[in-house]
């Protein structure tokens, strides 16, 4: 495969060690807001941050439609690279 | 922190806010409406299906520019592709119209704008003004500024995220399988099949666990495809996607089909809030959890509930009392002519999901053999009842 000449792609994962969200994936739906039971969520249009009330239950990390959400880096059940 | 001050205040500028800004505005209101986004209904977050009589009921001026596709009915797919066709004087609510959801919310900004209302862009609501009991404004971000806007009643219409309503006290959770995920691509290249695209499609059965597989025509070789399911089938992350991915892939139609626009989003498939009124604020739309829990459907829901709490404010605000008590008139209101069915579709959904493909195959076989003549939970389940009532023992209690 031919070397790439530059990559412009920044890391789009942000991990705050509660959650983490691939920027790139997400679509600011509000999906993960609504589903969250302890409202840890706060989306704008521009990012979404999990705040400390978040328990980890993992539902906002099923119900996004397009995988955006995941569990921490080192968390056990984290699936994303 | 600069500070603005309004009779009203409407936070979120969907269908069922812009239309109680409207009425609000109508009767005399000093009413603002803000949205986060950049622009109204834009991206647009649903299926687009709506049945015509919510537009009279609600006297909105009809307008082509809103209107993607006028359908004959539906049509319903069971699991091995037994097809039930429902023409559309017989298919109920959600049916009849496929809308162009961004024409469509700036038109019903519009009729607000044009009643007298106020509207903000890029203003996102962060917190609720509590005080004594009451809810007094909001904190919000415009643009680059903290201001604080205070208002004699807020109204929550921030759809499914429903956070002011959980900013002021209300219990807006929903149950895992009260949540359904939804995606959606706009394709087009569709190719000829089913009477595409004369008729919205609904595919059941494992195809989309607890939920539904829509195709609703958008023109001649366009339509939206999209997939819910309910929450409590999903296990891994991407699960929605691989699901609406596995059927286009089996579907011939749309084997070159390739997509035009992606769409997410949540749909509370629950009965509605239990309270919708406080002091000085009050939840409408999504927020007050007024999906149809077996279609999805909201956007009706919305607006039909928009007008009577703007018709409640402003008479409220000629009594100058935007209390629990005086907002209750409102809540009365939406039950009396919403929760009934909201409250049985929901009994009904938790029943459905239940069903086997193999149930789903056997009963829209016989309802395409002995054809519905109306598209009603009860009047489905009283055809079966006649045909194979061991099919709808489940059902007993709604027949």
């Amino acid at each position: 495969m031919p070397e790439a000449a530059a990559v412009a792609i920044r890391p789009s994962v942000r991990d705050n060690g509660i959650m983490a969200i691939d920027d790139m994936l997400c679509m600011h739906c509000g999906a993960c807001v609504g589903t969250c039971p302890t409202n840890a969520i706060f989306l704008n249009e521009v990012y979404l941050t999990f705040n400390e009330d978040c328990t980890q239950c993992g539902m906002c990390v099923k119900v996004c439609p397009v995988g955006a959400i995941d569990y921490p880096r080192g968390h056990k059940l984290a699936t994303m690279r | 922190m600069p500070s603005f001050e309004y009779d009203v205040v409407v936070v979120g500028a969907g269908p069922s806010g812009s239309m109680t800004a409207r009425y609000a505005a109508m009767g005399g209101c000093r009413t603002l409406l803000i949205e986060k986004r950049q622009e109204i209904g834009s991206p647009v977050r649903c299926g687009e299906g709506l049945a015509r009589h919510f537009v009279e009921d609600t006297a909105l001026p009809f307008d082509r520019k809103w209107v993607g596709r006028e359908v004959k009915g539906a049509k319903i797919f069971s699991p091995d592709g037994t097809e039930l066709t429902i023409e559309e004087e017989h298919a109920g609510n959600e049916v009849g119209i496929v809308l162009e959801r961004d024409a469509f919310d700036k038109a019903v900004a519009k009729e607000a704008a044009k009643a007298g209302a106020d509207i903000w862009l890029k203003t996102t609501a962060t917190a609720v003004l509590k005080d004594d009991g009451w809810v007094r404004g909001v904190r919000a971000k415009r643009l680059e500024d903290e201001i604080t806007i205070t208002a004699k009643c807020v109204v929550a219409a921030d759809g499914y995220e429903s956070q002011v309503g959980r900013w002021a006290g209300f219990n807006t959770r929903l149950k895992a399988g009260d949540i359904t995920g939804t995606l959606q691509y706009r394709l087009t290249n569709i190719g000829p099949g089913h009477d595409f695209p004369d008729y919205c499609e609904f595919w059941l059965g494992t195809v989309a666990p607890a939920g539904y597989i829509w195709v609703f025509p958008k023109d001649e070789i366009t339509a939206n495809v999209g997939i819910g399911v309910s929450l409590d089938r999903l296990k891994h992350r991407h699960d929605i996607k691989g699901f609406l991915d596995r059927w286009i892939a089996k579907d011939p139609r749309m084997r070159r089909a390739q997509p035009l626009d992606m769409v997410t989003g949540g749909v509370s498939t629950s009965p509605p809030v239990s309270k919708s009124v406080g002091n000085g604020i009050a939840l409408v739309g999504d927020a007050a959890r007024m999906i149809d829990p077996i279609t999805g459907g909201g956007i009706g829901n919305g607006i039909t509930a928009g007008m009577i709490l703007g018709k409640v404010l402003s008479t409220c605000n000629e009594a100058g009392d935007f209390s629990l008590e005086a907002l209750q008139a409102y809540e009365k209101a939406w039950r009396a002519k919403l929760e009934n069915n909201l409250y049985r579709n929901w009994l009904a959904k938790n029943k459905l999901v239940t069903l086997t493909d193999q149930e789903f195959d056997d009963i829209v076989k016989i309802l395409a053999e002995v054809g519905v003549t109306k598209l009603s939970v009860r009047a489905i389940l009283q055809v079966l009842k006649q045909h194979k009532p061991a099919l709808v023992a489940k059902f007993a209690e709604f027949i």
